[in-house]
């Protein structure tokens, strides 16, 4: 009995499963590995680069499989026994993965065999499904291939849309991980029953639908985030995950005791990205860099801010003196969720003069070219994290420039890459390092932080009708920190200083995050 | 018997040329891929929306070209390998027109001021034509492959293998290799050169089986 026969769309409902499985978990694997890796570029490059080499050794030993074949039937068991091997894989490579992760012997050999062995076991079924839908009969074999392939790669293309768009946005990490294994479970009764692949089918079914509700009960019973609670950068566990479909934060109640009660650490994608701190005592977030800028422009009426993390240093920016307008742009809104849980930085959002617009910063200032700034600031996550180099290339501040009012000045952190540095003195007239803040204007505004001026605007600084500053004493020692040239910069990088632009992504490539530190 | 042993001397080699031709081919569609989408990323934003439009055109675009390879197989049955190799000219021209097509998409969205729409639309149309080219080759090179192989799944099996290798090493190469030491847009042009030499491999073959045939 030739199945084929009996359902002709078969080979290519196969191979459209099998694609969107396999680019769902690609998606999986890129989010659990990047967060492991702390989000550098090099960990996509990586995914991938295993994902396909899995793809490739799998589609090796499929076509094997077709030159051996004795018949359809056999093919469809090799099939449906690859998915059913591929959700075992689907529960069980997370799990080693993140055993491994802890393991004083971890290497990348290790992760790269891990995440090859999850789409190999798939992609075995793309040749066979192709043999199976193209290798029989005469005529247009061409296009019988082609529905075949064509229809793994729609499934492949509703990856991104349902997986990583509506799933991972409903679902945290781990339980799409187990919807993918009960999905694929599904599939093995599914085409186990309908192609009638053996006279125990029955039990076939019935045992792979049994599987499936448990793998579905236990998703459910257990700690969502369990997986990423394993794997966090400092070894603590979250008291607050937050995971959707722009990423994954976790909050740490005192930084794991480490400072005082209220003084939370965020997390987004597992490096370090604010505190919930608002003391300048403690001052564990600093935030005299961002205080610096009321000094520098005394009369801020408009002010954006790109990003809002926990949303403590718009709490400052809040009382500074002469504020009309804030718009904060966030690329992720579970940030304006983590937030409430903190009543100033709660009361700070819902401030009459604060709009939140959650969008890409470039695309929104694209589309808003007519507004500007007296005071733009932008505490910049890492350098070396995917994509942040779109925050520090020179086109991005020359965009930031063009919405600055006259007597404006922007600020961001350069987390240490002098090359931030440089492509700031290359786009504005004045740029200087304060720490690790770079502060840029059209005109020579230094002149603001050592005048009584600023300790005037200093020591009337409030949050919540609190002074900022408790004594004179921290007013003199931050005003008297210094600003560095990129003269000064220059002499202590060592090296010839680079302009970052879009084009070359610097400080996430060649000055970047080598994988090989992870390890 | 002669013929026969011709045969199996010389199907090794074209299976080595071609079989060379679509690794290579696979590294340079990575390498696109990874490069457009970091240039569609300046252009259009890296939130999650734009990640979700760039690579769902991408899949979609193999998808639609895997379709017209197939037609096109059976409709040129005696051209494939001209056809494979007129594809890959076609994604090395594009490659190279990309460069400025990417800098007039900018150009376009920042002045007309078109938001998340107009950002996948124009993503669409960017990437539709590259991609489609590039899925047009597998089916394609399978068929021509399958007229010695007689077996359609060895034949997919055997070009997805080296094609996904080369895909592997393209996804490698961009951050650990390339993208460190050259900006996008040189990255971009040695796609487009490994793309022409694709091109010149799949004549060599060509002509080889033609000779062949003779």
């Amino acid at each position: 009995m030739n199945p084929q026969k009996k359902s002709m769309n078969a080979p290519a409902l196969l191979s459209f499963f099998c694609g969107f499985v396999s680019l769902s978990l690609e998606i999986l694997w890129v989010r659990l590995y990047g967060f492991a890796m702390l989000s550098t570029p090099m960990a996509f490059g990586f995914v991938l680069m295993a994902y396909l080499f899995g793809i490739a050794i799998g589609a090796r030993q499929g076509g094997k499989v077709c030159h051996d074949a004795s018949s359809h039937l056999w093919l469809w068991k090799k099939s449906v026994a690859a998915l059913a091997l591929s959700a075992l894989l689907t529960l069980l490579i997370p799990v080693i993965f993140i055993w491994g992760q802890n393991q004083w012997w971890r290497n990348p050999l290790f992760d790269f065999v891990l995440i090859a062995s999850v789409s190999s076991v798939l992609a075995y079924v793309f040749p066979i499904a192709h043999h199976l839908g193209a290798g029989a009969g005469t005529g247009n074999q061409g296009q019988r291939f082609a529905m075949v392939y064509t229809s793994n790669v729609m499934g492949a293309a509703l990856g991104p849309l349902v997986t990583g768009y509506l799933l991972l946005n409903s679902f945290t990490l781990q339980q799409v991980f187990f919807g993918m294994a009960f999905l694929q479970l599904c599939a093995v009764a599914f085409f186990y029953g309908s192609q009638k692949l053996g006279a125990d089918k029955n039990a076939v079914v019935m045992g792979s639908v049994s599987l499936a509700a448990v793998v579905l009960f236990i998703s459910v019973s257990v700690d969502p985030h369990a997986v990423i609670q394993k794997i966090n950068s400092n070894n603590q566990v979250a008291s607050h995950v937050i995971e959707n479909r722009h990423g994954i934060i976790t909050i740490f109640a005192a930084d794991g005791n480490k400072y005082a009660k209220g003084d939370d650490a965020v997390y987004g994608g597992n490096v370090y990205d604010g505190r919930t701190n608002l003391s300048l005592k403690k001052n564990t977030n600093g935030l005299h860099r961002l205080l610096l800028l009321a000094a520098l422009q005394p009369q801020p009426k408009k002010v954006l801010m790109v990003g809002l993390s926990i949303g403590s240093w718009l709490a400052v920016v809040n009382g500074f003196p002469g504020v009309e307008h804030i718009d904060v742009i966030e690329i992720n809104p579970g940030y304006i969720e983590a937030a409430q849980a903190y009543p100033v930085q709660a009361r700070a959002m819902r401030d009459a003069r604060v709009n939140i617009i959650i969008d890409d910063a470039r695309r929104w200032l694209r589309l808003n070219p007519e507004k500007t700034y007296d005071l733009i600031v932008m505490n910049t996550t890492w350098h070396w994290r995917a994509n942040t180099g779109f925050l520090l290339s020179r086109e991005f501040l020359q965009v930031i420039q063009k919405h600055m009012a006259p007597g404006a000045v922007m600020a961001f952190n350069a987390t240490g890459s002098p090359d931030a540095f440089y492509t700031a003195t290359h786009v504005f007239e004045h740029a200087y390092r304060y720490e690790n803040f770079i502060y840029a204007a059209d005109f020579d505004f230094r002149p603001g932080k050592d005048g009584d001026a600023a300790r005037k605007i200093y020591s009337d600084l409030k949050i919540e009708a609190e002074n900022v500053f408790p004594n004179p004493d921290l007013i003199e020692r931050y005003l008297n920190k210094r600003f560095f040239s990129i003269e000064q910069e220059a002499r202590i990088a060592g090296r010839p200083l680079e302009i970052i632009t879009d084009n070359n992504g610097l400080t996430e490539f060649k000055y970047g995050f080598p994988l090989s530190r992870m390890y | 018997m002669k013929n026969d042993s011709e045969k199996t001397k010389r199907m090794p080699l074209l299976d080595a040329v071609l079989l060379a031709s679509f690794f290579l081919s696979g590294c340079c569609a990575l390498i696109y891929q990874v490069g457009w989408q970091r240039s569609l990323f300046g252009i259009i934003g890296v939130d999650i929306d734009s990640i979700t439009i760039i690579v769902s055109v991408f899949m979609l675009g193999i998808g639609f070209g895997g379709m017209l390879g197939g037609w096109i197989a059976d409709r040129a049955p005696r051209r494939r390998i001209q056809c494979y190799a007129a594809a890959e000219v076609s994604i090395a021209l594009y490659g190279l027109a990309s460069l400025t097509l990417l800098q007039h998409l900018g150009d376009w969205l920042a002045m007309t001021g078109k938001g998340a729409l107009g950002s996948a639309v124009a993503s669409f149309f960017f990437l539709v034509t590259p991609t489609m080219l590039m899925g047009i080759t597998l089916p394609l090179l399978t068929m021509a492959f399958n007229e010695w192989k007689n077996s359609i799944g060895v034949s997919v099996g055997q070009l997805y293998f080296f094609n996904t290798l080369g895909a592997a090493a393209g996804a490698g190469l961009v951050p650990f290799v390339l993208l460190p030491h050259w900006p996008l847009d040189q990255v971009i042009r040695l796609a487009a050169c490994g793309n022409i030499l694709v091109a010149t491999l799949a004549i060599f073959a060509y002509r080889w089986q033609m000779e062949h045939k003779k």
